[in-house]
């Protein structure tokens, strides 16, 4: 579901009234949004379209019997999203896309390896059912339906939740499609719950894990037949969110790194997002995806690591969001104020934004002025500051004094900071540090230099801030 | 709407025009508030309330249940979201909504999880929460707050007199003590007789002597006693005895209880002194004395001095005890006492609910410190105007206490105060009663008739009888609460203010007019002796006063007083406090009627 609020305006902005309209948080979607808004400079600054890169290994592996597997990765707000629409598109003569939400459809706590292939079953059965017209055939179900059926003397579902449960397809009929869309209902509804499913269901189903994944096998064989008969396509799944902070990292390497064979076993073509910190951790050998098809989108950066203004990338923001809104909007020469205070992070821009021109129509102005901005700044700097902090909840929590230690190493530019371990992933996940491309360097968000500031961490006239 | 340039951010209008703004623009959305006072968001919604009628906006609001599970939670949020079609609807409670015992990241799962049914409904949605559940939600729904599109914080702090946190009282008769003083100044003067040292005369025998009689609140008593011995206890501070700083906090917090601090500073100076010299900073027994030392300074008013010796206690106490001990749970408890007063409730509601958790985790949820724990967060709930938040831990609090220490309990009694007066803030009058009346039959049982906490609860029910229109009842009532607290506390004691303050107001409602004028007039004295020109007791006299000369059509009087008592409104307890508003449409009325003539 998108984010609630109002629909996305296609034209740019001309009136401080229009801004909540274009400047929505939500990735682009739909081809009209991209057309309207999509610039090709913001990855000329950050080193190169990675789709063209995945757009070239998918046409590749189309028609081939070797599948294309690849993983996309980058920090929270740099648009992959975005960059996948848009390759969706691309690629739509050649590929249909099965795209989900690991935050929507699985339980981001409790889930196990096997709902995401589970997941990908129903998603693929009952697609090529809705575009092809009929079901898969009956042997490929029967295979499913048994699988099933040998466990439900030893399972017990979930009886209390009381959460909605997705219909199936709708089929009334008692025929084998029909049970098993029925089955897919339930499945679906215990994988968005697991953590009301008993353990020993778990254990007995990744028990019999290669023979569901045989069962796959098939099922995706005679979908893609059956997709390639209709129109020449053939089936692609994109399942992002992996790495969103709510995921258990936990379960997210038991995925990709206990279960990664999963990936490497099933016949299809896939794009799956992967935490950058799994990619940086040691485990990152076992990753079921190869280094050249593992793809990182950085940040756009608005500074260089010596903390000189980067004109190139600032002038790269400029035109996304002179795209989506008349840029005399602003006095004087706000817009760079803007675009310096979010890091090069477009989503952060576009809250920045938002604020103050409401600050603007409020005093009945129209166009946003410094003391607009500042008020916007200090706003967000002050949802930094208490990212900054320790999360409750986290099990291996990090002391905001390691924080400051790091962030000042990196501040610097140390070697020794550019090492990649909790701390950092802590730094990373909440955006205070950002990644670049080019070299690969890390940096220190300019409001976060603000707060170290501000705090004596870092000296008065430390450049790298906001202007 | 005033411009926003003139209007600062985070404040009151700010928020509320921002609220107003998004509302016209969206059909649906979720906006999130930060807020820390109850009565600033109060205000909010009146602005917006305003504001969206003239827009023909509908406007909803939702109050989450308290003390659900999860799931219970969703469903009756969303429940509550399908009464409404369309329009903005105002959702509060998010932080009293979980049940004790669950793990707030479990709840706030359920929260986020669901946030597709919430989101999908065509409502505009204003979520607020507290500091202390933003904190926690940022890092356990994030997909969920990553939704919420205007993110807004309000700051207005709004200062509200310090409340009378309600901590462990002694279950001791008054009548017992009398006669165990008695014994031990016998004791005394027989050791004094027979040469014992100053240092065990004072720590075996008027220490006790004079603590018993703190204990039971008898202060007139204990002042008699204090200058009994002022000669004696003036040598004290000199003695040179390796273990004497227990005995000079001892001493000093009985100067402390009589509201004598400059005597007691140099005593507890002294200890805190001794302790870091013979124990070295990283020790227990100085992080007590840094905590006695802050307890002082807290009541004197020197906040900042005391937040950092508070610091400093809490900071020993979790190197040497680790952060989840309950002595750790003790100081973070002071501490948030100290920013209530403060009025930075934010920082203490997040203090008292770590502190709780400390307490549930490691003494079990139905321990008595525990009980304390609801007991103070049920305080700054209703001192932030949550009453709704509050009520819940009261009922909680007094449940604990009765099953731990008996329903008869003197801490039961006050559990019973403490919610009856949260009813008699609602109007919920049959149900205060109730509970008063509850209240002082316990106090009277256990603490003896003439105790001052009898005097209270006295006091407590004849106000509730005066605003039901019960004055014959009343009286009495004030009359007999007087008398106790004259005799025990002394008659010019900050209490005793109160008291005639309340006994003028129910003449005042009898139309006894010269009579209210007298008891005004002698308790506005009193309090701006007792605490200062500034305090907001005198302003509530002062307006109290107006209101009197007010209604006798003396309006030039009455204007001068309602201005008096505005300006130390407004720099005590901030511009949106109910008292500052009342005072402000008091004269705003006074003015309007001098126009008139």
């Amino acid at each position: 579901m998108d984010i609630p609020g109002p629909k996305l305006q296609t034209t740019p902005a001309t009136i401080l009234e229009d801004v909540y309209k274009t400047l929505r948080p939500e990735p682009l979607q739909k081809p009209e949004e991209l057309t309207a808004f999509y610039k090709a400079a913001l990855n000329e600054t950050r080193g190169g379209d990675q789709m063209k890169r995945l757009r070239l290994g998918l046409s590749r592996a189309y028609g081939d019997v070797v599948p294309f597997k690849a993983c996309l990765m980058g920090h929270p707000g740099v648009g992959k999203s975005t960059e996948l629409s848009r390759l969706i598109v691309e690629i739509e003569p050649e590929f249909q896309t099965i795209r989900f939400s690991a935050t929507s459809v699985l339980d981001p706590v409790n889930f196990r390896p096997l709902d995401v292939l589970l997941i990908m079953m129903i998603e693929v059965a009952e697609q090529t059912a809705k575009l092809v017209g009929t079901p898969p055939s009956a042997s490929c179900l029967r295979k499913i339906w048994d699988w099933f059926a040998v466990e439900t003397s030893s399972r017990t579902m979930q009886s209390e939740s009381k959460a909605g449960v997705e219909a199936g397809a709708g089929v009334k009929s008692d025929s084998l499609w029909a049970q098993v869309l029925g089955l897919f209902a339930n499945l679906k509804g215990e994988i968005r719950f697991a953590s009301a499913r008993e353990d020993k269901v778990v254990e007995y189903r990744l028990s019999r894990l290669d023979d569901l994944i045989e069962a796959v096998n098939e099922l995706l064989d005679e979908c893609t037949r059956l997709l390639q008969t209709l129109n020449r396509q053939e089936w692609l799944f994109i399942g992002e969110d992996f790495d969103k902070p709510r995921m258990d990292p936990k379960r997210v390497s038991e995925l990709f790194i206990t279960y990664g064979n999963i990936f490497q076993d099933l016949r299809t073509h896939l794009i799956f997002s992967v935490p950058i910190a799994l990619y940086y951790s040691v485990g990152a050998s076992q990753l079921p995806f190869s280094p050249s098809c593992s793809f990182i989108i950085p940040d756009t950066p608005v500074y260089t690591q010596d903390h000189l203004p980067n004109e190139q990338g600032r002038e790269a923001i400029r035109t996304v969001l002179a795209a989506r809104m008349n840029l005399d909007l602003f006095e004087d020469d706000q817009v760079t104020q803007f675009i310096v205070a979010s890091g090069g992070n477009l989503r952060d821009l576009f809250t920045l934004v938002s604020y103050a021109a409401d600050s603007a129509i409020l005093r009945e102005a129209d166009k946003i002025s410094a003391n607009d901005a500042l008020g916007a700044i200090n706003n967000l700097r002050s949802d930094y500051k208490r990212r900054l902090g320790q999360s409750p909840f986290s099990p291996d929590p990090v002391p905001y004094s390691e924080k400051v230690t790091l962030l000042q190493q990196i501040y610097a530019g140390r070697e020794d900071g550019q090492i990649t371990n909790p701390a950092m992933y802590s730094l990373l996940g909440t955006r205070a540090v950002q990644e670049f491309n080019g070299k690969r360097w890390f940096g220190v968000h300019p409001l976060v230099v603000d707060i170290l500031k501000e705090q004596g961490h870092l000296q008065e006239d430390a450049e790298g801030g906001t202007l | 709407m005033a411009p926003s340039d003139l209007v600062p951010m985070g404040s009151i209008a700010d928020i509320s025009a921002r609220l107003l703004l998004w509302s016209k623009q969206a059909v649906q959305g979720l906006a999130r508030v930060e807020f820390s006072s109850e009565f600033s968001r109060q205000q909010v919604l009146t602005l917006l309330r305003a504001g969206l009628e003239q827009e023909r906006i509908p406007f909803a609001e939702v109050q989450l249940p308290t003390y659900a599970e999860p799931m219970e939670v969703v469903d009756d949020l969303l429940a509550q979201l399908d009464r409404q079609a369309s329009g903005v609807v105002s959702i509060h409670g998010f932080s009293t909504a979980f049940r004790a015992g669950i793990p707030l990241e479990e709840a706030m799962y359920a929260l986020n999880f669901n946030r597709e049914r919430f989101a999908e409904r065509p409502l505009r949605q204003i979520w607020w929460m507290t500091p202390a559940f933003y904190d926690a939600a940022q890092f356990a729904m994030p997909d969920l707050m990553s939704w919420f599109n205007p993110r807004l914080r309000l700051t207005e702090a709004v200062v509200v007199e310090p409340q009378d946190l309600m901590v462990a009282e002694s279950t001791t008769n008054i009548d017992d003590v009398r006669q165990r003083v008695a014994y031990l100044i016998q004791r005394f003067e027989q050791g004094q007789r027979a040469g014992a040292s100053a240092a065990d005369l004072l720590k075996f025998y008027l220490l006790p002597a004079l603590e018993s009689l703190a204990e039971v609140k008898a202060q007139k008593g204990l002042q008699d006693l204090t200058s009994q011995f002022e000669g004696f206890l003036s040598q004290i501070p000199a003695l040179d005895v390796p273990d004497l700083a227990t005995s000079l906090e001892r001493l000093g917090r009985l100067y402390q209880i009589q509201g004598r601090y400059g005597e007691a500073e140099p005593l507890v100076q002294k200890a805190l002194k001794l302790r870091l010299s013979l124990c070295g900073e990283d020790h227990l027994d100085s992080a007590a004395s840094l905590n006695n030392l802050a307890a002082l300074y807290t009541l004197q008013g020197r906040y900042s001095e005391a937040e950092s010796l508070y610091a400093r206690s809490l900071k020993i106490a979790e190197r040497q005890l680790g952060v989840d001990h309950h002595n750790v749970a003790k100081s973070l408890n002071n501490l948030a006492t100290l920013y209530t007063f403060q009025g930075r409730y934010s920082e203490a509601e997040s203090l008292y609910i770590r502190s709780l958790g400390i307490r549930e985790r490691q003494l079990g949820g139905d321990h008595s410190d525990v009980a304390n724990s609801l007991n103070n967060l049920a305080a700054l709930y209703t001192s932030q105007g949550r009453y709704s938040e509050a009520e819940p831990l009261y009922v909680r609090s007094l449940k604990i206490r009765e099953r731990q220490l008996g329903g008869d309990h003197s801490d039961v009694a006050q559990s019973l105060n403490n919610l009856a007066d949260l009813y008699r803030t609602q109007e919920r009058y049959s149900e205060a009663e109730l509970l008063h009346v509850r209240a002082l039959a316990i106090q009277e049982q256990q603490l003896g008739a003439d105790h001052p906490d009898v005097a209270k609860s006295l006091n407590n029910l004849a106000n509730l009888y005066r605003m039901q229109g019960r004055y014959s009842e009343a009286e009495p009532l004030h009359v007999r609460a007087l008398a106790i607290q004259e005799q025990q506390l002394g008659a010019d004691h900050p209490d005793v203010a109160k008291s005639l303050n309340d006994l003028a107001l129910l003449y005042d409602s009898e139309e006894r007019y010269n009579e209210a004028e007298l008891l005004y007039r002698q308790s506005l004295k009193i309090s701006e002796r007792q605490l200062g020109e500034d305090h907001p007791a005198v302003a509530t006299s002062l307006n109290n006063l107006g209101k009197l000369y007010d209604s006798q059509g003396h309006y030039r009087e009455a204007e001068s007083l309602y201005e008096r008592s505005l300006k130390i409104m407004e720099n005590s307890l901030g511009i949106a406090h109910p008292d500052t508003i009342t005072t402000r449409s008091n004269l705003a009325s006074v003015l309007r009627k001098m126009s008139g003539q």
